[in-house]
């Protein structure tokens, strides 16, 4: 038995009976197959960075289970059909599940849940974070110094070079 | 002449490490994208382990798992545009 991760995304406007029905209808699907569910973590709605399916937000579920290769495959195929499942991904943690090294799956999944309900989702937002380590300029300038072959012919080339990356970044 | 100022450039020189190999309490994970957004641009687009300082190791590991935060919709493909 593999151990495997299971992300999907539903359709975020779904009352919640029928958002437990979907859940328990790809679980019950697993277990039938004789999958084993470890962990069953509801991140609840987030904004998606993009559409999908014109829709801007989901509700995003995750599964930790074991299962075998046709489990996942039916499961899968099951979503395909499903109009309510906007995005699917199944991960292999694992080749064999072994409780001694994957037993602790519970409490770190909730622990890595990502960490609002809505906002964040926009890549566009400019990152603060630059600041406190190192900002693209300096990076940028580091690069022309450490590649050899740039230095030989000067560093006004390596500046240059630096100068027209930086701006193709920021363009919109 | 432009060897004297290659010289005097080296002097700012920075050492970059890897964040997780100095750090191993991190963890590369698809599912984090706050973390995962740090090594992103503005844009979306993946930054090179030769601008991070990031082992080769890592940047693979790296780079998998935003891959898959991107199909996720957790991280963007792209910076979408905003009208």
């Amino acid at each position: 038995m593999r151990l495997y991760e299971t992300v999907f995304i539903m359709v975020p406007d779904l009352p919640d009976e029928e958002r437990d029905q979907i859940i328990n209808r790809y679980k019950s699907v697993l277990v039938d197959n004789g999958a084993e569910m470890l962990n069953l973590d509801d991140w609840g709605r987030r904004r998606l960075a993009y559409e999908i399916k014109k829709q801007t937000k989901g509700h995003y579920v995750l599964f930790e289970h074991t299962a075998e290769p046709k489990a996942v495959s039916e499961m899968e195929r099951q979503m395909r059909l499903d109009d309510q499942i906007i995005r699917f991904l199944t991960v292999k943690v694992a080749d064999a599940y072994d409780p001694a090294i994957h037993g602790t799956r519970p409490e770190g999944g909730a622990a890595r849940k990502p960490e609002d309900e809505e906002g964040q989702g926009d890549g566009v937002k400019p990152r603060a974070d630059w600041d406190d380590e190192s900002g693209p300029e300096d990076e940028w300038e580091d690069e022309s110094e450490s590649e050899d072959g740039e230095d030989k012919e000067g560093p006004g080339k390596g500046r240059n070079k630096a100068a027209r990356k930086a701006p193709a970044e920021e363009e919109k | 002449m432009a060897f004297i100022r290659k010289r005097k450039k080296r002097t700012f020189h920075r050492r970059k490490v890897c964040r997780f190999c100095a750090d191993s309490t991190i963890k590369i994970d698809y599912k984090d994208p706050r973390t995962l957004r740090y090594f992103t641009t503005e844009r979306g687009k993946m930054i090179p382990g030769r601008i991070s300082g990031n082992c080769a190791k890592h940047q693979r590991e790296l780079s998998v798992a935003i891959k898959r935060a991107r199909i996720l919709a957790l991280l963007p493909f792209t910076a979408t545009q905003v009208n």
